[in-house]
């Protein structure tokens, strides 16, 4: 079952038999209608892009809703990060300088750093952003944090690899 | 770590690890100047090495370049919603679901790659404002913003190449056709009046007076006119007739925008092209029809207009991002 005609077949069928209980069951989850059609949209292009998934999912409605569930939690994320960009932005004095470009710019960038930064401890990542961000040394976010040095060049390397294989391996 | 780098070089986990490694030791404020030799020739000894720390060194930059100007922001940010997420309750967490701001093509003014080129090539170009111009033989083209042509009038053709934006042709005399390029093929234009629009994967085309006709590169379509009072959707492999009550597209050559149960996102959409800063409106609101006569001279009034319709309101988060919620 290799082919991509069988393939297209197998997610065709699958998108009749399951796409409206996904939306169903999107919305009864979350409480909410309005998104239920666009989560279950994106859920079903997921495996539209990895044809070889078909083979391995035992069970397409335990599949589908975990994917969903992924997607739920990752616009929620996005669009809490989304809010208190434009929190702090409203804040600050000289935001008004950036154009409308670097605004959105700046928040795809956000975007981007923290689903790279999603699978580290809190002081892994507290440690990475303190040196990225903030332009801090290693000795200095050692003192503030109160760990080793090396405790620091840890947490880097685990950062760094994160960000590294989120970057440049297809992982699903 | 798994083998299934499709799209990029698969480098082995151990090399990475190493530039990783040597990435750490030049940051962390010890290296000896025996480190720099050692790191030297690691980096040169294999150009898998080169290549791997290439690619820390790429990430790296993507975040000097966020925290130059907006260190403080961008931590804070990040900061805040992880503190936010974990603090939510499932409830609250739920609530949060919505779409995000630029789902909608939103973002059409601002410059793309081939915006230069488009510019240098011009014969006529607009950039914020739309514009009348007189060509050679007395017809006129109307460009409406960030619009380019190229245009070559001579004896036997007119010959218009729209390589961005849209346009509102208006013959005069010369009865010649005229032959506007698009992507996939040329109109061949028997027309005193018409409008066409060029978009990245399509083409829109409203015939006000006389016919067109679409000449494909792939053959498709060569017996099909377009008539006046038609509006078509070409792309590549289809045309397709749409409705022209519901929007009109040429309104705006009298500073109007026009429209007839029009749903929102698709209007907001063609109000991005005039208006700066980016709109997001309450998901609640997707299902809104607006219809009505706007001004283009004041975009911030359309959105106060239109948001007073729909039960809602405008609010500014910044001076470039509205949001039109209740």
């Amino acid at each position: 079952m290799t082919s991509t005609t069988a393939n297209s077949v197998g997610f065709n069928a699958l998108y009749q038999e399951h796409h409206e209980w996904l939306v169903r069951w999107i919305a009864r989850r979350t409480y909410n209608k309005d998104n239920a059609q666009d989560l279950a949209q994106d859920t079903f292009m997921r495996l539209l892009n990895k044809p070889s998934l078909y083979n391995e999912i035992q069970s397409p409605r335990a599949w589908l809703t975990k994917v969903a569930g992924n997607l739920v939690t990752d616009n929620i994320r996005r669009n809490v990060l989304e809010e208190n960009y434009l929190l702090f932005l409203e804040s600050m004095p000289e935001a008004a300088y950036f154009s409308p470009e670097e605004q959105l710019q700046l928040l795809s960038l956000l975007e981007q750093i923290d689903k790279l930064l999603s699978g580290l401890r809190a002081i892994e990542k507290t440690a990475f952003l303190m040196v990225r961000l903030d332009g801090l040394s290693y000795k200095e976010v050692a003192k503030q944090l109160k760990v080793s040095l090396s405790s620091i060049e840890k947490y880097m390397a685990k950062a760094m690899l994160e960000c590294y294989t989120l970057t440049y391996c297809d992982i699903e | 770590m798994n083998n299934t780098c499709a799209q990029k070089t698969p480098l082995p986990e151990q090399v990475v690890q190493q530039a990783i490694a040597w990435r750490i030791c030049l940051e962390s404020g010890n290296a000896q100047s025996a480190d720099m030799a050692e790191y030297r020739r690691w980096r040169l000894a294999d150009p898998m090495h080169e290549l791997a720390w290439q690619r820390i060194e790429n990430m790296e930059a993507a975040f000097a370049g966020v925290s130059k100007k907006n260190g403080r922001i961008a931590h804070m940010t990040l900061k805040k919603t992880d503190h936010d997420i974990q603090s939510m309750n499932r409830r609250q967490a739920l609530k949060r679901i919505a779409g995000t701001t630029l789902g909608l093509a939103s973002v059409s003014w601002l410059a793309d790659k081939q915006g230069a080129w488009q510019y240098l090539n011009a014969d006529h170009a607009t950039t914020n404002q739309r514009q009348l111009f007189t060509l050679v033989d007395n017809s006129q083209l109307w460009l409406n913003h960030n619009s380019t042509v190229e245009l070559n009038f001579n004896a036997h053709n007119r010959y218009i190449h729209l390589t961005r934006g849209e346009m509102q042709f208006i013959g005069s005399a010369n009865t010649q056709p005229v032959q506007v390029a698009l992507q996939h093929g040329t109109l061949l234009c028997d027309s005193k009046q018409f409008f066409v629009r060029n978009e990245a994967d399509h083409a829109l085309v409203q015939v006000m007076q006389g016919s067109v006709k679409l000449a494909q590169a792939n053959g498709l379509f060569t017996n099909q006119a377009i008539k006046a009072g038609e509006l078509y959707k070409i792309t590549v492999n289809s045309m397709q007739q749409l409705d022209n009550h519901i929007f009109d597209y040429s309104s705006w050559t009298a500073g109007l925008l026009s429209v007839r149960t029009m749903p929102i996102n698709s209007f907001l959409a063609e109000l991005s092209r005039y208006h700066r800063g980016f709109v997001k409106i309450a998901p609640r609101l997707n299902d809104y029809l607006v219809s009505g006569v706007f001004q283009l001279n004041d975009t911030h009034l359309i959105l106060k207009t239109v948001a007073r319709s729909a039960r809602a309101s405008v609010h500014y988060r910044t001076r470039w991002w509205a949001e039109i919620r209740s």
